[in-house]
């Protein structure tokens, strides 16, 4: 079993992964802020973090400011850029803050699946 | 004298002065000392639209309606002077702008020849005005679409990821699995969708760096030349000696690729198309400063309707069944970018030229 930290704020689009990772076998937390999502990582331990870039509107990028913090805070947490505004100066900021991955909204969600796997390490549950 | 003569051989311009005045490109017109035209040569009255009767004799800022730039000028012009003037005619086959200077031969010249007057119409100005207004009128619209597209793309999302949900968690044997690909497969259409409003209308900030032109043209086919099925390729044409030029190449190339892409469409033949890439003539840049590097793709298919021609860029007009509708309006954005402009010219049987034409590096 993985755990997971979906940071997205619209519900709409963080349930539909939620669900998808959970039925396969992996424990799925949810936070619609910057604010939410620190605070649930001082709580556990998350091997996966799928983080969104924007997440006070359009025009936010907090998500790269909770890329810092959680590489800082949480070395062991791998990071996951999910944005439909990934511009390739963004993909190379967020990866130099320490993302591990940076994909562009809209993934299917067996690749997300997919990616979460292949991050989380071997040791990991689900499929 | 017959009727049909231009106003020539009235004694001051005839002779050798008088043949150069007629294949002049330019308009000429003259006044005498009373400020009457006493002369007009054959282009003064091609631009103009007037006969040979019509403007003898007549005041001469009447002949171009008494645009008050050309009154008050002549009203300041003393022998020995000159005036430069730019100033709107009306006509009937509508607006035309001319450039023009006017004099007055010192005494002792030409006699009769008071006032000269040599103009010609600002060609191209009337075009490139109302492709500003057009630009302009495209990049207020590409905010619209982006907006819109931003707000769509969310819930389109969501239902794609619900829908893939409802699919994983059907069994292998449920019938219903067809309906929920189906939703999938016109979500991607959508989705599709979206992402071209947004290149249309949020297109990604240019990086410009100094490029060579027939590498730009030869990415852009070999792109296409990837998804042909035949071996047939567009032809390539490079003028000798092309200056580099200062644009995005990824934009470049995108954009060319859109132009090959319509030509192919127009066509189905790779081979029936041709890009041209050479420095741009003088009349297809306006307000020209550093010059630039025309990109010319030519195709031999039907052409457009002219009734087509002034909507083909506008977003969602398209006359293909597969199509988004916004290619050309991408390939304007992606011009714009990059401070070019494209032009497109058709007549019906004839093919399509459509030219991007691209700033050199200063």
């Amino acid at each position: 079993m993985t755990r997971v930290l979906v940071v997205d704020d619209e519900e709409l689009v963080a349930y539909p992964m939620e669900r998808y990772l959970t039925a396969r076998g992996h424990e799925v937390d949810c936070a619609d802020s910057l604010e939410a999502a620190m605070a649930l990582l001082t709580r556990r331990d998350y091997a996966v973090a799928i983080v969104d870039l924007r997440l006070t509107g359009i025009h936010g990028v907090e998500g790269l400011d909770l890329i810092s913090h959680i590489s800082r805070s949480h070395p062991s947490t791998r990071v996951l850029l999910l944005s439909a505004y990934c511009s390739d100066e963004l993909t190379r900021e967020a990866l130099r803050r320490g993302a591990d991955r940076a994909l562009r909204k809209p993934q299917r969600l067996a690749d997300l699946a997919a990616e979460v796997g292949r991050l989380a390490g071997p040791e990991a549950g689900g499929s | 004298m017959a009727p049909e003569e231009p106003e020539r051989g009235r004694g001051e311009a005839g002779g050798l002065t008088g043949a150069l005045l007629e294949h002049l490109q330019a308009g000429v017109v003259s006044a005498d000392r009373a400020g009457r035209v006493s002369f007009a040569n054959r282009s003064a009255l091609g631009i103009l639209g007037l006969k040979p009767g019509d403007c003898l004799g007549r005041e001469l800022p009447s002949i171009f309606g008494n645009p008050r730039e050309l009154v008050e000028s002549l009203e300041g012009l003393e022998a020995g002077s000159s005036a430069r003037l730019e100033f709107p005619v009306e006509l009937s086959g509508g607006r035309i702008e001319i450039g023009m200077t006017c004099f007055q031969p010192r005494p002792g010249g030409l006699d009769d020849l008071c006032t000269v007057a040599v103009f010609r119409e600002l060609a191209g100005r009337r075009q490139f005005e109302a492709e500003v207004r057009r630009v302009e009128r495209l990049a207020a619209l590409g905010d619209v679409v982006a907006g819109f597209a931003h707000e769509v793309r969310n819930p389109v999302a969501a239902i794609q990821g619900l829908a893939e949900n409802l699919l994983s968690e059907m069994h292998e044997d449920d019938r219903r699995r067809e309906l929920v690909t189906r939703v999938l497969a016109a979500l991607g259409q959508i989705e599709r969708f979206v992402a071209a409003s947004l290149e249309y209308g949020a297109p990604r900030p240019p990086r410009r760096s100094r490029q060579r032109p027939a590498e730009l043209a030869a990415a852009a086919i070999h792109n296409l030349a990837r998804r042909l099925e035949t071996r047939c390729r567009p032809e390539l044409v490079l003028a000798a000696d092309l200056p580099d030029v200062d644009v995005d190449a990824d934009h470049v190339v995108e954009a060319l690729a859109g132009l090959l892409d319509n030509a192919l469409d127009a066509t189905g033949d790779p081979g029936a198309v041709r890009l041209t890439v050479r420095p741009a003539r003088e009349e297809e840049v306006l307000d020209d400063r550093g010059g630039h590097v025309c990109f010319e793709v030519a195709d031999d298919g039907p052409g457009i309707p002219e009734e087509s021609l002034s909507r083909v860029f506008d977003p969602f007009y398209t006359t293909r069944i597969a199509g988004t509708g916004l290619g050309l309006a991408i390939v304007q954005t992606l011009a714009r970018q990059n401070d070019g402009r494209v032009l497109l010219s058709s007549r019906p049987g004839e093919g399509t030229r459509a030219k991007l034409l691209l700033p050199r590096v200063s």
